[in-house]
Formats: structure tokens, C-alpha cells, sequence
């Protein structure tokens, strides 16, 4: 062998301890890696197979989870660099004298950062095959346990099947590799380099092992108190030997900085996963749908377009309700609603949610409906206070609920069965408090409001303009958590469900007959029960059947159904989905497509599903747990890591001072008072690193948050917990590493220490 | 042609108050296969002169010539293979290895250039150090000195131009000292080696062919002593 790498092979066996735990180091990174790398080959697999030919789908996810890994993948690069760079300066220092005889005899700076480079790449040899069989095993089975949580997550919920393919991809393979070996030699390099800089005069002579600084240094009198001499000599170390503290340090910073963002992580979903259905106090809650997704007028892939036509009756859903009831033990609230868009004055409507509320208001031209607003104001967004004439467009819900509770609620509003109770009361989010805010939209007088059947986007359909008296009132704090939920437009108004028409006034309209809204397009049934599984099953047993879910159309004359489609087209053209709008026309325009010539009024539904909300939530929760496997898993293999660095540092130190302490026992210092300075060492080096790291730490945590909670809407608690953990670990690491280390120091005579050559 | 020329060779550390001039103007010629003896007392700056000489080191000003060759002319590269190839050093402790073997470590400017020594000087070599039987030793494994003789072995393996040699024989009892000294001899006479050794032991200056004698950084004495 040549003499370069054979020098850096010896070098390996003399100090088995270190090689070891940079082995270990080396061996994780790259498993971190490789999985990682395997990770997103599968998801980026799964990626094709559910996005298909939507490009733009695939590019931005595609996009986001490049951006991921690329992210975590840097991270592990950065933090492996420093903790084995560490290993390999400590390494080229020990042998400082030996570089100084091969300069003198004559080798090159080049052959001395060799072989040190050589070090790393021994290692290398064996650990990157290792960290690869490692990282797809960690792979495989991350692979498995995702499918097996996800399967069955998804599986009741939406009847999709989603799975990862464990994939060994050979560019993740290659990419690993690559990565791998670039770490390594990325962190030998530097110190190689530092190591043959050093002049062969300096080596000789032994400087440059332990350098202390030759700074003035006033002793600390508080330090002198409180933990004696021993404490003043551990303090002096530190403070001009930085050098060997600071990689000690700097890996236990990355260390904290990385357990309390992987802690805050696992907090946030936590939390998100709570956030999801927070509201609803019902074991079962079972869904009918006039649509097959949540736009209704998009049509999918089973539903063609008029979906959104879909209804059902309100007796009937009171039959349902009183069915499902029959069930033992529950009890049912059944609440269905419609969407319309009504013109509201603005007088009428309050302050608070004026200055709140604003973007609930549908634009004018996409209402469109000249005679929903009186003869002379049209619905504009006015801001100007004296406007007090101007009408605005406001979604409105019209709520149907079951008999019994139609009745308590019509009580509860003093007024005579039958009428019509404006619900009052509207749920946003309040961007700058960060908290969900209820307040009344309206001010209440026995008015009667204008609507139109409406689109989810508030675009009225071409039906009769509605005239719904107001006969009563219900405030934020009586309607029911079961309303609340199932609602979500600016203002509600329950109806009664028998004879829907009779409050109706209508207008005949000229062109297209379509049979004004005999109720709901969406129905839920929310059940409380002792025993959700059993009531699933029961309910199975008779709801398909009651509501049928054919697709059934309502009669509209053809033209008249295509007149609407192209003016919602051109409406549409104005935002960004033109795209879309131009398929949905081609596709009603198509004369081939038979469903789209006739519809027939129907009270059907598209979907009904019949959901076990335990059940769901314990999906959720496994859902967030899967994820919070491989960020913890991260998180521990990152701490691991920087562990071997620590642990072979101090040992390193306590090593290399090891005359400094024998002269100290020559001198009279106990064993002991030994073990003590020790002790104060890692104890105020724990000190610093924790005031360095827990503040990084808890600003990446509150970042996260911050990104995190846009969409979830939590607040933010202070992680206590987390910070005392930090705070333990990390003494605990360094006190049990010193001790461990000083045991060694405990044999050999004091003489001998110091006779012996350090340096070689 | 002298084999070696040190010229006006200074070497000064430091700025202002704590500058300490090492060695001043220092001025000598060797010749081929001359035994010289530099002497003088501790910090007196023989071994900052011997390491300048190596090409170890570099003066604040002056030059040395070894064979006609201005060595400071040479970037770092350069130096190193020329001393590779050229100076045999001897330390007077930490010389060898500790990984590699005895036989390795006399071998080791060869290996540092990619060769293989023929094994006929190697033996030669061995024979001549008396390490023949303890070739696969490692330095751990041997007495000081025979360390010694190993890393005298090496500093001639390459045939250089000149052997340097700080306080060979510092660390070492009487005897093994007159093995080292006796060792040298035979280089300096059987081979016509040029010698050059830095000591404070009189056994060796008494088998000088000449002594150098430094105090404080500057040549005092520069006599013949046979």
C-alpha cells in the first residue's frame, strides 16, 4: 500500500475509540440521507400516478416537495459537517509531531492533507455502503408503516386508496452516494488543510496541541465563591481555550436547536389535528351532498355538470332524522342548507360586521341579477358612509332543521310555528387577534329580504327572485353548535320544512322555468350515541335507499341551461379559471353528451356518507402521528450524531490535557477536586450552549408556527416543557460524558503521565 | 564547491519588545564529506541554525546554498522533495512513526517519493544500524536507542548531501550514545558523508573534524579541531 493512505489506515486502528464513534457518525448521516432521498423518490412517484396529466398540479407539488428535501438534506449536511469536521481536526491534531517529522524528512503539504483526506475516506469504504443498507431498511419499513396508516385513514373517509411504493431508486441511490461522500470529504478537508499549514518547526516543538490564549483574565470572585478554586481554574480553561469547547458547544446547540423545532413541529399538528373538528359534539354525523366534490357546478368525472341542481326534501330529511333516532340511545339533529345570494341595505347591516366582514361581499357583476335589487341602487361595494342607500350582496343560507328541533327553535324565538327566524350570527377570523370572532351581521327588524338561488360563489342562477319575510330572530348565543357548523355563508334564515313554497311570493319569470328551491342540496345528520360502530352499521342499512343517489336532473329548457353556462363563462374569464370555465362550456356544448339535454326535477343526492367522527379523529391522529415519525426519527438521528462528536471531544480533551492534570495532582489536587473542575467545565460549558441554542431554537419553533397556523388558526404557548427537557438533557449529556471520561484519568501514576510523550 | 553555504543567515521572532533574535549573520562553508560539531549553550540558537540548514525553516534574511543550489528560491513543494531527496535529519526525540515498523520508517523518504529502495541498500543499512532482526519492530517495541539508530538509518537511506543531526544522542545513556556517534563515523568515513551534528556532549566534538561554537545567536569560534 502506498504510504499515504497506509498512514491514515494506522492512524484509524491507534485511536479505535474515536474512529469508532466517527464511524457511527458517518454511518448515520448517510442512512439519513439515503431514506430521505428514498422518501420523496416515492412520493414523487406517488405524485405522478395521482396528478396524472396535470402538469400544473404536478409542478407546483413537485416544486414544494423538491424544496422540502432539499431543505432537510441541507440541514443534515450542515449539522454532520460540523460534528465530524470536529472529529477529523481532533484527529490531525493529535498528530501534530508526526506531520512535523514527515515534513522534515521531506513530504509535501499536499501529501499531509492526504492523509488526512485518507482518514476520511477509509471510513468512508465501509460506512457509506453501511449507511445506505441502512437508510433503505429505515426506507422499507417507513414505506410500509405509511401505507399501512394512511390506508386506513384514507379508506374510510373518501374511498381513494393512496400507497407509497418503496422504490430503490438508482438516482436516490446515486444522489445519496454523492452527497454522502461530499459531506465527508467536505468535512475533512479543512482540517487536512489546517494541518499541513502548520509549520514542521511548530510541530516539533509541541506547540499548537493545546494552545491556551494569552489573554488577561481577571478572576471571578463569584465564581471563586461559589464553586471554589477548582470552578475558577475550570473557568479560566474555557475562556482561553474556546477552541476545544466550541465544537462541543456548537454540537450541542445544533442538538437543542433541532429538538425544540422537532417538539414545536409535533405540538402544532397536534394541535391542527385538534383544530379539525373541534366543533362538533357528535359521535356520527351522516352527509348527504348534492355534488360529488365541493364545487357542485364543476362536475366530475362521475357527475356531469348541474350536479348542483341535486335536493332534497326537507320532510323527507326530517323522516330520515326521525328514523336514525329510532336507533337505541341517540339522539339526531338534522340540519340541511342552501345557498343564495340576497341583497341586503346597508343601514341594515351592523357596524361590527361592516368593518369585519367585507370580503363576504359578492361582487355585483358576478351576481348579475338586475331585479334582486330595487329600481334604483345596483349592489355596489360602496365605501362611503353617506351611501346609506346602497344595497349589498350577501351569501345567505337557507337552513332546514328536523321537526322536533324546529319547534324548540321557534320557541326559543317566542314567535308562532311556521315562520321564518333570521339566524343571526357569522364566524370569521380576526387576522390581527389570531382568534375566531362570532358577531350579528344584521340589525333585526320584521323586514323582507330579496334572494336568488345561487352558485357557491355567489353567482345567481336565472330563477325567481325570492321575497322571504322576516318573522323572528335568533342571536349568536342561541343557535344551536349543530347549525353553526353546517353553515358557513354571511347570514342564515331558518324555514319550516312542510309546504316550503307557502312563503314564497314569485315572480314568473320569462325565460327559463325552473322549479324554485323545494330545499336543501346539502344534509347532515349529526347523532349522538353510545355506540358509534353500531349506529354506522344501522344507518348503513337504510339511507341509501331512502335518499336515492342516481344522478337525477331537473327539467330546464336546453338553451335556457346553455344561455346560463356561457354568462358564467364570461363572468368567469374576468378571474383565473378561465381555463376551466372553457372545458365545463365545451363540455355542456357537446351534443354527444346526453345527460346534459334534459333534467328532471328530483330530490335525490349525489353522496351520502356516513361518517364515525371517533373513528375519523383517531384517523387524524394516526395520520399526524405517521408524520411525526420520521421528524422525530430526524430529530433523534440528528441529536445522535452530534453525541458522538461531543462524546469524542471530551474525551479528546481530557486526553490531551492529561499532563495538565497530573502536574495539578503533583501539585496536591485531589482525584476529587479533579472530578470537580472537570464538572465545572461541562457544566458552564452546558451553560453556554444552552443560552445560545435554546433562543435559536425557540425562534425557529415560533417560525414555524407562525407558518403553520395561517391555515390552522391556533395560539401560541411558550413550550415550557420542552425547554425543561432541553435544559435536563443536555446537563445530563455533559456531566456523564466527563465522568466517563475521567475515569481513565483515575489509573496511572502522575509521573508516568507526565514523562510520557503526549503526541504521539 | 563547498556542499554547503550559509550566508549572512539571520533569523529574528517577534516585533518590538519581545523580539529575540535567534541567530545573527550567521557565515560558514562545509565541505564534501566534512564531521562538524556546532556547540553551544542551551538557547544559544544552534537548533533554529540546523533547521534553516534543513530548509525546515525559513530566515528572516540570508540564503543557504546546498551543492550550488539557493534552497530559498524554492516554494514549499519544492523544498520539501529537495530535502526529500537531499538531507538526511535526525531529531533528538519524536523521529519515527508510530505506525509504521522500523523498516518502514528508515524507508520512509523513499516511500514519501513513490519508490521502493532497493532491498540490497535497505539490508545494507540494517546490517550497518544493527536492526536487522528487529526490522518488523514497531517504535513502540524498541529502546530509545535503537529509535535512534532507526532514525539515523533513515536520514541516510536516500544518500543525501548532508546529514543534520540536533542532539542525536540527548536522551540516551553512554552506551547507545556511542553506538549513535559510532554510527555517524563510519557514514562520515566509509561513505564520505558530510556530517553535520549539534551537541553538548564532548565525546562527539572530539570526533568532529571541526567546531562550531555559538553564543547568543552568533558564531564565536569556527576552528578545526583535527
Amino acid at each position: 500500500m502506498k504510504i499515504v493512505p497506509k498512514l491514515a489506515f494506522s492512524q484509524l486502528k491507534v485511536n479505535r475509540g474515536r474512529s469508532i464513534w466517527t464511524f457511527v457518525g458517518i454511518v448515520l448521516s448517510v442512512a439519513m440521507i439515503t431514506a430521505i432521498f428514498g422518501f420523496v423518490a416515492s412520493g414523487f412517484q406517488l405524485l405522478f400516478d395521482y396528478t396524472g396529466q396535470d402538469s400544473t398540479t404536478r409542478g407546483l407539488y413537485g416544486a414544494a416537495l423538491s424544496g422540502i428535501t432539499t431543505l432537510l438534506v441541507g440541514i443534515i449536511v450542515l449539522a454532520s459537517v460540523i460534528v465530524i469536521s470536529n472529529a477529523f481536526r481532533v484527529s490531525a491534531d493529535e498528530r501534530t509531531t508526526q506531520f512535523g517529522i514527515l515534513k522534515s524528512v521531506g513530504a509535501t503539504r499536499k501529501q499531509i492533507t492526504n492523509i488526512v483526506i485518507y482518514e476520511a475516506l477509509w471510513l468512508c469504504l465501509i460506512g457509506i455502503p453501511l449507511g445506505l443498507a441502512l437508510g433503505i431498511l429505515a426506507n422499507y419499513i417507513g414505506t410500509n408503516l405509511a401505507n399501512y396508516m394512511i390506508g386506513e385513514a384514507l379508506r374510510v373517509n373518501n374511498g381513494v386508496t393512496l400507497s407509497l411504493a418503496f422504490i430503490v431508486a438508482w438516482q436516490a441511490v446515486i444522489g445519496a452516494i454523492a452527497v454522502a461522500i461530499g459531506t465527508v470529504l467536505l468535512s475533512a478537508w479543512l482540517p487536512a488543510r489546517n494541518a499541513a499549514a502548520r509549520s514542521a518547526v511548530d510541530a516539533i516543538r509541541g506547540v499548537g496541541i493545546v494552545k491556551a490564549k494569552a489573554k488577561v483574565v481577571k478572576p471571578s470572585r463569584l465564581v471563586n465563591k461559589l464553586f471554589g478554586f477548582e470552578g475558577e481554574l475550570a473557568r479560566r480553561a474555557l475562556k482561553r481555550n474556546k477552541r476545544n469547547m466550541r465544537a462541543t458547544v456548537m454540537s450541542l446547540c445544533i442538538s437543542i436547536v433541532i429538538f425544540v423545532a422537532g417538539s414545536g413541529i409535533g405540538t402544532y399538528i397536534g394541535k391542527m389535528t385538534e383544530f379539525i373538528y373541534q366543533d362538533i359534539n357528535a359521535e356520527v354525523v351522516v352527509n348527504a351532498y348534492g355534488g360529488g366534490s365541493s364545487h357542485n357546478f364543476s362536475g366530475s368525472a362521475d357527475l356531469p355538470s348541474g350536479a348542483e341542481y341535486m335536493r332534497l326534501d326537507p320532510v323527507s330529511g326530517d323522516n330520515i332524522a326521525k328514523k336514525l333516532g329510532e336507533y337505541s340511545d341517540s339522539s339526531i339533529y338534522g340540519v340541511g342548507a342552501t345557498q343564495y345570494v340576497a341583497a341586503v341595505k346597508k343601514d341594515n347591516l351592523t357596524e361590527e360586521f361592516l368593518q369585519n366582514a367585507a370580503g363576504t361581499l359578492v361582487p355585483s357583476d358576478l351576481v348579475a341579477a338586475d331585479d334582486l335589487f330595487e329600481e334604483d341602487a345596483r349592489g355596489t361595494r360602496s365605501s362611503s358612509a353617506s351611501d346609506k342607500s346602497t344595497n349589498y350582496a350577501l351569501m345567505l343560507s337557507m337552513v332546514f332543521v328536523d321537526e322536533k328541533h324546529y319547534a324548540e327553535l321557534c320557541a326559543k324565538a317566542k314567535v308562532p310555528y311556521g315562520s321564518n327566524i333570521l339566524l343571526n350570527y357569522y364566524k370569521y377570523h380576526d387576522e390581527k387577534s389570531r382568534k375566531f370572532s362570532q358577531i350579528e351581521p344584521l340589525v333585526f327588524s320584521k323586514q323582507t329580504l330579496r334572494m336568488k338561488h345561487a352558485d357557491q360563489q355567489g353567482a345567481a342562477f336565472k330563477t325567481d327572485t325570492l321575497e322571504i319575510p322576516l318573522h323572528g330572530v335568533l342571536g349568536k348565543g342561541d343557535i344551536p353548535a349543530e347549525i353553526k357548523y353546517a353553515t358557513n355563508e354571511a347570514l342564515a334564515i331558518l324555514m319550516p320544512n312542510s309546504n316550503a313554497q307557502v312563503n314564497f311570493v314569485q315572480r314568473a319569470s320569462s325565460e327559463i322555468e325552473v322549479v324554485p328551491t323545494l330545499g336543501p342540496n346539502r344534509y347532515s345528520w349529526y347523532a349522538k350515541t353510545q355506540d358509534p360502530s353500531g349506529f354506522v352499521k344501522y344507518a348503513n342499512g337504510f339511507v341509501h335507499d331512502l335518499i336515492p343517489q342516481k344522478y337525477e336532473l331537473v327539467t330546464i329548457g336546453e338553451e335556457g341551461f346553455l344561455e346560463y353556462m356561457k354568462d358564467f363563462k364570461e363572468r368567469r374569464n374576468n378571474n383565473n379559471d378561465g381555463e376551466e370555465v372553457v372545458d365545463r362550456a365545451d363540455r355542456v356544448s357537446d351534443p354527444s353528451n346526453e345527460n346534459l339535454s334534459h333534467f328532471e326535477k328530483s330530490s335525490s343526492m349525489g353522496t351520502v356518507v356516513i361518517e364515525d367522527i371517533d373513528l375519523l379523529l383517531k384517523e387524524v391522529r394516526n395520520m399526524s402521528r405517521l408524520i411525526m415519525i420520521p421528524v422525530y426519527g430526524f430529530v433523534i438521528v440528528l441529536i445522535l450524531i452530534a453525541l458522538t462528536n461531543i462524546i469524542s471531544t471530551i474525551s479528546n480533551n481530557v486526553r490531551s490535557r492529561s499532563r495538565e492534570f497530573a502536574t495539578l495532582r503533583s501539585v496536591g489536587m485531589t482525584q476529587g477536586g479533579l472530578a470537580r473542575m472537570l464538572s465545572f467545565e461541562s457544566i458552564m460549558g452546558s451553560i453556554k450552549a444552552l443560552l445560545i441554542g435554546l433562543p435559536i431554537g425557540l425562534v425557529v419553533s415560533y417560525v414555524i408556527y407562525s407558518y403553520v397556523s395561517q391555515s390552522a388558526l391556533f395560539d401560541y404557548e411558550f413550550p415550557w416543557l420542552t425547554t425543561l427537557q432541553c435544559v435536563l438533557g443536555v446537563f445530563v449529556v455533559m456531566l456523564i460524558t466527563t465522568w466517563w471520561a475521567t475515569r481513565r484519568l483515575r489509573k496511572g501514576s502522575i509521573i508516568d503521565t507526565i514523562r510520557t510523550n503526549d503526541g504521539m | 564547491m563547498a556542499i554547503l553555504e550559509v550566508s549572512n543567515l539571520t533569523k529574528t521572532y517577534g516585533q518590538g519588545d519581545t523580539k529575540v533574535v535567534a541567530l545573527k549573520n550567521a557565515n560558514f562553508k562545509v565541505e564534501k564529506g566534512e564531521f562538524i560539531a556546532i556547540v553551544g549553550a542551551s538557547g544559544s540558537g544552534k537548533s533554529t541554525l540546523m533547521h534553516l540548514i534543513g530548509g525546515v525553516d525559513r530566515p528572516t534574511s540570508g540564503s543557504v546554498r546546498i551543492d550550488g543550489k539557493e534552497i530559498f528560491d524554492l516554494n514549499e513543494s519544492e523544498l520539501a522533495i529537495f530535502r526529500r531527496r537531499n538531507i538526511g535529519i535526525v531529531y533528538q526525540f519524536y523521529n519515527l512513526i508510530p505506525t509504521l515498523t522500523a523498516e518502514e520508517n528508515i524507508m520512509l523518504p523513499y516511500l514519501l517519493d513513490g519508490r521502493n529502495p532497493d532491498t540490497d541498500s535497505l539490508k545494507v543499512i540494517l546490517e550497518l544500524i544493527g536492526m536487522a532482526d528487529r526490522a518488523k519492530h514497531l517504535p513502540s517495541e524498541l529502546s530509545g536507542g535503537q529509535q535512534q539508530r532507526v532514525s539515523v538509518g533513515r536520514g541516510i537511506i536516500n544518500n543525501p548531501e548532508l546529514i543534520l543531526a540536533d542532539e542525536p544522542t540527548g536522551n540516551l545513556d553512554s552506551k547507545s550514545s556511542r553506538e549513535i556517534i559510532e554510527l555517524l563515523n563510519v557514514f562520515n568515513k566509509r561513505y564520505n558523508q558530510t556530517v553535520i551534528v549539534i551537541t553538548h556532549d564532548e565525546q562527539i566534538a572530539l570526533q568532529a573534524d571541526r567546531v562550531i561554537t555559538i553564543q547568543d545567536g552568533a558564531i564565536i569560534r569556527d576552528e578545526a579541531v583535527r
